[in-house]
């Protein structure tokens, strides 16, 4: 009902938008900034697809309020490469076939990239805690922790 | 889903069959009941409203009685839908009477079937709010059966 | 989605705006479980009251006696905090449990215990720690013991113009030792089906103080301290384990749901009190 205006901190670049107070932070995303990398899915913070970094933090953007994140910092899928270089973690997904239909890739990546920046070098068991709350339908999960291994500082 | 319970009066059987066929009294027992109607001999017009912590639900809807056997057996159709939550309920309500030594055991069956948005809230939810419910019109009727006798 | 979104930058601004809109408010922390009531539709505030910006309500503070760790913490900030790891490693597990990393980077230890799931880990340890809430409102400030909190299916003893403002854990006996066990009957990332939580402080082999909660099987996480005298002063034998573990079958009255029925939930309550208590005994962690 009430809109307001505010202004979020998006890959590095501040949008001062009109919202309505009810607005998840994944429509204003979708919608107002046209970041379709940021993907709805089960809508109950279960599958991981919606998944963007606040403040380096992964959080499920479907059931946060656009409100409760103004003046972070957001990071979506599209403000990992630098300068047209992809992300490391981007190229890991890609040099080990990491996806299939890739609708739940984006989320797969910045949950590795919140990893790595808790985790340097993540073991397995880490690994697969850490991205448990993601899913991939196609099951394309060995090649997911392949990719996430190979960007340990200390691969094995 | 299926939600099953019971509670005991001291009273005779046959006392309490005619508490409980007297819809205007009984349900004065029902918590959040409320404008209840009198559509004919059978069916009634009533509403419910219903709050579990922050959720808040109001029926409104019809109860018609399908079968009677005195005093021992009764079953009753409930159709009732809430707007504010999208969600209708339909259900069958069996309620049977048996004597015992110091009164009659009420024991009670609703098989229902809920659709919408309360649908998600489950059985657990609904099955305990059936048991307080049930446990408030028991004391309920108790009252009333013992405020009539001496009155 | 139609409702006013406060969003006061000091305790009292929020105090005042719960105090003035009653019933109709409901107060936003980490957003997990009340976004999506609201999506559902299953609630429909008038006003919504966020709480996100008023300071100093995110602390993990030791003392002498307990910690007290504030309502706007994370549940991943106590699952990785140092301290609660080694003074209260079971409830660095539990916190841990919930849900996945990105719902426990958002949901607050207060935002937890205000919703009341039955179905949640943190209560159930907390409960067995004997955790006091502290709330607030223009009134004043009370503090409320956790078995008097938690009343019913999300349901507290929150008052609509109370907030939580404190959540204090006492220490634990020295040399305690304790578990969190937690019964999945479907995913890895479901809520429990069953939850056991246990502190046992010993004497050479005999028991001094045993607390049990059990969870997510009833409405509310439960401890019988009549159960739990029987091990006061006694060796933890197999047989007195098993009837501790029946006195905890026996008495909760357990709930159906998706996740088990009744007659399964009492089951697991008793299997896994026996594992706890065997865990307790063996020294294991």
């Amino acid at each position: 009902m009430s809109d307001r205006t505010l202004t979020l901190q998006v890959n590095g670049r501040p949008y001062t938008l009109e919202v309505p107070s009810g607005q998840t932070l994944l429509e204003t995303l979708r919608e107002s900034l046209e970041l379709v990398g940021v993907r709805d899915s089960c809508g109950i913070g279960m599958c991981g697809t919606c998944t963007v970094l606040v403040d380096g933090r992964a959080i499920s953007s479907c059931l946060t309020l656009t409100a409760q994140v103004e003046n972070k910092h957001i990071t979506t899928i599209e403000g990992l490469s630098q300068d047209g270089q992809l992300h490391p973690v981007q190229q890991a997904y890609i040099d080990h076939g990491a996806f299939q239909c890739a609708y739940c890739t984006p989320g797969f990546i910045l949950s590795t990239v919140a990893l790595l920046g808790e985790n340097a070098n993540p073991d397995d068991a880490a690994i697969r805690e850490y991205l448990a709350g993601n899913l991939c339908r196609c099951g394309s999960y060995v090649n997911i922790l392949n990719a996430v291994r190979a960007c340990r500082t200390i691969d094995d | 889903m299926k939600i099953e319970g019971s509670f005991t009066l001291e009273a005779p059987i046959r006392t309490v069959w005619d508490y409980l066929l007297n819809i205007e009294e009984m349900s004065q027992c029902i918590p959040g009941v409320s404008a209840l109607e009198t559509i004919d001999t059978k069916s009634y017009r009533g509403e419910l409203q219903i709050k579990v912590g922050p959720i808040k639900a109001a029926f409104g809807g019809t109860v018609t009685l399908l079968e009677l056997e005195p005093p021992h057996r009764l079953v009753a159709e409930i159709v009732a839908d809430d707007r504010r939550n999208a969600s209708q309920v339909k259900a069958t309500f069996t309620s049977i009477l048996k004597s015992l030594a110091d009164g009659t055991e009420v024991t009670y069956t609703i098989d229902a079937n809920v659709r919408g948005r309360l649908a998600q809230f489950g059985q657990a939810v609904a099955q305990s709010t059936a048991k307080k419910m049930a446990a408030a019109f028991g004391s309920c009727m108790q009252e009333k059966i013992d405020a009539g006798e001496t009155a | 989605m139609s409702f006013e979104l406060l969003q006061p930058d000091s305790l009292p601004g929020a105090l005042k705006a719960l105090a003035q809109h009653g019933d109709e408010a409901k107060v936003l922390a980490g957003g997990t479980a009340i976004v999506l009531m609201l999506q559902q539709k299953l609630i429909a505030p008038t006003v919504l009251v966020s709480v996100g910006r008023i300071p100093d309500l995110a602390y993990i503070r030791s003392e002498p006696d307990g910690i007290h760790v504030g309502p706007l913490t994370t549940l991943r900030d106590m699952e990785r905090s140092l301290v609660i790891q080694t003074h209260f490693p079971l409830l660095a597990q539990a916190s841990g449990e919930v849900g996945n990393i990105r719902v426990r980077n958002q949901a607050t230890l207060g935002g937890n215990l205000a919703e009341a799931d039955y179905a949640s880990d943190p209560p159930t340890a907390l409960l067995a720690l004997g955790t006091q809430v502290t709330a607030t409102s223009l009134r004043g400030e009370r503090t409320i013991p956790l078995e008097d909190f938690l009343i019913g299916f999300y349901t507290t003893d929150l008052e609509p113009d109370e907030l939580i403002t404190d959540v204090f854990i006492p220490a634990s006996a020295p040399g305690s030792r304790t578990t969190y066990l937690k019964y999945r009957s479907r995913s890895s990332e479901d809520r429990p089906c069953a939850c056991v939580a246990a502190i046992a402080a010993f004497e050479a082999e005999t028991c001094t103080d045993l607390r049990v909660a059990v969870g997510a099987a009833s409405e509310v996480p439960q401890r019988l301290p009549a159960v739990e005298n029987l091990a006061r002063g006694q060796a933890l034998t197999d047989e007195l384990i098993g009837e501790i573990a029946a006195g905890y079958a026996d008495n909760i009255d357990t709930l159906e749901d998706i996740r088990g029925s009744a007659w399964y939930r009492t089951q697991m309550i008793r299997i896994h009190v026996v594992r706890a208590l065997e865990e307790l005994r063996n020294g294991r962690r």
